[in-house]
């Protein structure tokens, strides 16, 4: 047979993760309800209650949306999926190839970014919309974005590189978004937590998302430019972690 | 290990839950060879291939491919050594040919995956997604998935399990092809035409042990596996005449329509059908010769490792 010059793993892998994520249409479904049902019910709300809020619910949940949406994409479109292919053997397969971890894990990213961008773009669209946003806010917002979304992805790949039970990780994803928004301080805010519990609800760095955009406007650019390094390196930190300690689903070589 | 060998295996070891299922297993490959791997389900096949490729440690023991240790260095192991599983999990929404070239991007040398998709008769489910595939063909992408890369080993679990008898022939068409080409192929069976037809020597594993090593024709020989040679006589032939002859070791007779039909076991067919032909008032008609095959070795050592475990 004819050889052939050698192709892109990682470009393959990525098209691959895509073709998975949509066709498949269950997960990506999931992302998007859990994304569009937050949003739906909080213009609800908002509709509902409009005297009573005082301001809008959406524009003061904004950072709570868009950390509700990441982490659908982070657990129930990136971790799940990997922890089937473990749970199902395709990873044993893959095992026996070159492909490489590092290859592997990085191809999963292009389609979940890009999701991860659209749902970017909807948040600030509604910024603009609902809330009293200036353009450098939006700006700023914009870069919260996308050092948060590069964090939940390195998690969620961090989730999937090592989980072995897909309901257990299916289990984490219905339940993260529900922990998220209790310590985040979206709906009970940090001031009235024992200092103790707060101090721990502010260490988080889902936590530091949610807050960035609750005070946008307090915000100096220098409380922001720590926010947006303390996200990325988590998410660096993530990813070199996720990549040292993917488990092929195979016992280790004595 | 020696240049010539592809596979070397010694005393391998491999335990589950404190029993053990591979036990002190040693046997070489040399290049070029095709090798098979027989023995009844559960005997430790699959076991033992997935250790020489890496997917499960041994106990103990030693095992080298190709001069390297499998699971140690995954990525240059993988690139000389491919490995066709007995089950595994491809990507379902994908096709046949998006699958294969993404198993083709992995490889810094391989073939074209259109080449070897035509080789396994994949050509007309070639955009068809894997999840809609049968049995057999999934069996044949996997293979297909194991070639792309172009590897010096082949090992292929239960290759023919599921397929249908003329996608075996065409199986085993191809496995000759590679080793025709110098690839090594090491492959477990429980089909004994297939252990016979297709590989230069055999190794039966019964119950973790390696009971048996040796080319098909040699084992059989070895064994003393006896020729029946049986044929139609009239109802008042005299067949007593049949014990001073050499050669015949035994015989039954069973009433037919036809007459009676004799059944005699001797090591030595051919000189046989020829004394029986000038044996005055026998008769001997529709004569046929049932030659030892390795099924009857397969199944002898089997009954043996069952009743020595039991």
């Amino acid at each position: 047979m004819p050889a052939e010059p050698v192709a892109a793993p990682i470009r393959q892998l990525a098209l691959t993760s895509a073709r998975e994520l949509i066709r498949s249409g269950f997960t990506a479904g999931v992302m998007v309800f859990i994304f569009v049902s937050f949003v739906v019910i909080l213009l609800v709300l908002d509709a509902v209650l409009p005297a009573a809020a005082g301001t809008s619910l959406l524009a003061r949940g904004i950072g709570a949306v868009a950390a509700w949406g990441f982490l659908s994409i982070s657990v129930i479109g990136t971790a799940v999926p990997l922890v089937a292919y473990r749970e199902r053997g395709t990873l044993a397969l893959l095992a026996t190839t070159p492909a490489g971890r590092r290859n592997l894990l990085v191809g999963q990213l292009p389609v979940r970014a890009a999701i991860a961008a659209i749902e970017g773009l909807i948040v600030l669209m509604l910024m603009a919309v609902v809330g009293e946003s200036t353009p450098l806010m939006l700006i700023a917002a914009a870069v919260t974005l996308l050092c948060g979304a590069a964090m939940f992805l390195a998690l969620g790949l961090l989730i999937g590189a090592r989980g072995t039970n897909v309901d257990a990780v299916m289990q984490i994803g219905l339940l993260a978004p529900v922990v998220l928004i209790a310590t985040s301080g979206a709906v009970i805010p940090l001031t009235i937590l024992p200092d103790w519990l707060a101090a721990v609800f502010r260490a988080l760095p889902t936590t530091w998302f949610v807050t960035a955009f609750d005070s946008a406007e307090q915000q100096s650019w220098t409380d922001a430019l720590a926010v947006w390094g303390g996200l990325t390196a988590v998410a660096v930190a993530a990813l070199l972690v996720a990549i040292r300690l993917f488990d092929w689903g195979v016992e280790k070589a004595r | 290990m020696t240049d010539q060998q592809a596979i070397r295996v010694e005393n391998l070891v491999k335990s589950y839950d404190g029993r053990r299922v591979v036990d002190d297993v040693t046997f070489a490959v040399s290049r070029g060879e095709i090798f098979g791997l027989l023995g009844p389900n559960g005997a430790g096949k699959t076991t033992i291939i997935e250790c020489l490729v890496g997917l499960r440690a041994p106990a103990s023991g030693r095992i080298d491919v190709l001069g390297m240790r499998p699971g140690v260095d995954r990525r240059a192991f993988a690139e000389r050594v491919a490995v066709q599983p007995q089950t595994a999990s491809l990507f379902p929404t994908l096709s046949v040919d998006e699958t294969l070239r993404l198993f083709r991007s992995f490889y810094e040398i391989g073939v074209v995956p259109d080449a070897v998709r035509d080789e396994v008769g994949l050509t007309a489910q070639a955009r068809t997604r894997v999840k809609n595939l049968s049995g057999g063909e999934l069996r044949r992408l996997l293979l297909a998935v194991a070639l792309v890369g172009d590897p010096e080993v082949l090992i292929l679990d239960e290759p023919s399990a599921g397929v249908d008898p003329a996608a075996r022939q065409a199986l085993w068409e191809t496995v000759r092809a590679l080793a025709a080409r110098g690839i090594t192929v090491l492959l477990s069976t429980h089909h004994m035409d297939e252990a016979t037809q297709l590989c230069d020597r055999v190794g039966i594993i019964v119950e973790g042990r390696l009971v048996a090593l040796d080319t098909p024709e040699a084992l059989i020989l070895a064994r003393d596996a006896e020729t029946v040679v049986s044929f139609d006589v009239a109802a008042d032939a005299d067949v007593e005449r049949l014990v001073p002859l050499a050669g015949v070791e035994g015989f039954e007779i069973e009433n037919t329509s036809r007459g009676r039909r004799v059944r005699v076991r001797t090591g030595d067919a051919d000189a046989l059908i020829r004394k029986i032909a000038f044996v005055p008032g026998l008769g001997a008609r529709r004569i046929d010769i049932a030659r030892g095959s390795l099924e009857d070795l397969f199944i002898e050592l089997s009954r043996q490792g069952a009743s020595d475990a039991g």
